[in-house]
């Protein structure tokens, strides 16, 4: 399965199906968690997959607060889990 | 057709609709409520959930002030805290004109013999805005008001008027109303009849008014609201700012809850919303103009419930001028929520006695004659 697309996780080198979601790469490759509460600094990742809860916020290319179950895997995409808040 | 008979017939199974109901029934009225869709749909289940007695009109003071002792045991009064939380809440002055206008505010309050708002400072404010960018001049304070959850306190005054006998008819929407000693009215396939009618329109209060001879210029209108993803602490406070249209809090799981009067556009039904996102970006700039740390949060949902505005901004509270039991209350837009246990007292005063001890009368539909 040489045609995965390859995408970087906190600096770690990853491949992800075509086609596939942020989340659901970080899923498979039990990358968790995704980060932790603001508030209560419990750990948290993706629970709906569809957009709606906001628990598989991450940062994508520098920018944060990404929906992590929304966004395909694009060659070269960078990912960081903001794991300290 | 079904037939429903009572001695009173509310319409509008709103936060005000329910809190007559509940007093009603506990006073051992027949009474029944015919709501269109369920209570709480619009702006009664909607709203930023304010309690709130700061900066009230004038002639609100009395009621609110009133309808703040009940808040004080809201448990007590419908079996349910509704969320209410004591929080800061501040009307924050960012120049020397507004601040000089917030002392005068507070000054004349202070006159009329009423304790609940003051002047605080602008080191008292930063403590409550920590991350705000640029400068204040200090801030009017409501003491002792807070939030409550709008939707959790509406279904409570709905349940426990329920509980005490009160009848509730939802999903029937008003399609005329006439009278021949009792009142009639009829829904698509039901027909109630009552000696006494009480408005609880909210935004539809004008038609039903209207169609009983007591036309009125209350419209429709959609204020919308905004949510976050939590974030970090940005204020222990419910805020508003005296000179920008923004007001927000922060939850206690981190979001923030942000409003600023910015209208979303009522569907040409009448009876739904949709988002206007033009004033949704107003809203948001608004924020990011005194947060800029803000920048990159998430919404994680925005929405806007249908209201009833009236052209002075004050309810219509009372009898009808030209019909014998027929009471109104409606087009409180934007504040009617923190009203509505004392609403729902007066309109059963009035029933019960043609008066009540609070001054309504600037309240009356005799203004827009």
């Amino acid at each position: 399965m040489a045609e995965g697309i390859q995408f970087d996780v906190d600096g770690n080198a990853f491949l992800a199906q075509p086609g596939e979601t942020v989340a659901s790469a970080m899923l498979r490759l039990q990358l968790v968690p995704f980060r932790f509460h603001p508030v209560d600094t419990s750990p948290r990742g993706p629970f709906c997959m569809m957009g709606v809860c906001h628990e598989c916020l991450i940062e994508v290319d520098g920018k944060p607060g990404q929906q992590a179950c929304l966004l395909p895997v694009v060659p070269g995409m960078s990912v960081r889990r903001p794991l300290n808040g | 057709m079904n037939t429903e008979r009572a001695e009173i017939c509310i319409i509008g199974g709103g936060i005000q609709g329910c809190a007559a109901a509940l007093e009603l029934a506990r006073r051992g009225h027949d009474v029944i409520v015919i709501e269109k869709d369920y209570p709480g749909r619009q702006s009664s289940g909607v709203n930023a959930g304010g309690v709130r007695r700061l900066n009230r009109a004038l002639p609100e003071i009395p009621l609110s002030v009133a309808s703040h002792k009940i808040w004080e045991r809201i448990a007590d009064h419908v079996g349910d805290d509704c969320g209410f939380t004591k929080s800061a809440t501040i009307m924050v002055c960012e120049t020397t004109e507004e601040l000089e206008n917030a002392k005068a505010r507070a000054a004349e309050t202070r006159a009329l013999g009423y304790t609940h708002e003051q002047i605080i400072s602008d080191s008292e404010v930063h403590k409550h805005l920590p991350k705000l960018d640029g400068q204040v001049t200090g801030a009017l304070q409501g003491i002792g008001d807070g939030f409550a959850s709008p939707f959790r306190t509406t279904q409570a005054f709905f349940r426990t008027a329920l509980q005490d006998g009160a009848r509730f008819f939802l999903g029937h929407r008003v399609e005329q109303i006439s009278r021949s000693g009792h009142w009639i009215v009829e829904t698509r396939d039901s027909r109630f009849e009552a000696e006494i009618l009480i408005n609880c329109a909210g935004a539809w209060g004008n038609q039903v008014a209207g169609s009983v001879g007591d036309p009125t210029p209350v419209h429709a209108e959609a204020p919308m609201m905004t949510i976050t993803a939590p974030v970090p602490h940005v204020t222990d406070a419910v805020v508003a700012f005296t000179g920008r249209r923004l007001s927000f809090k922060q939850r206690h799981n981190g979001t923030l809850l942000i409003g600023g009067g910015y209208r979303g556009h009522v569907n040409p039904d009448g009876y739904s919303s949709r988002l206007a996102l033009d004033k949704l970006a107003m809203n948001a700039r608004a924020v990011l103009d005194l947060f800029s740390h803000l920048k990159d949060v998430p919404v994680v949902r925005s929405w806007a419930g249908v209201e009833g505005m009236t052209p002075d901004h004050m309810p219509i509270i009372g009898p009808s001028l030209n019909e014998d039991g027929l009471f109104h209350a409606f087009g409180f837009l934007s504040h009617g929520f923190q009203l509505g246990p004392i609403v729902g007292q007066i309109l059963a005063e009035l029933v019960e006695t043609g008066t009540t001890d609070l001054p309504i009368e600037p309240l009356s539909i005799r203004r827009f004659r």
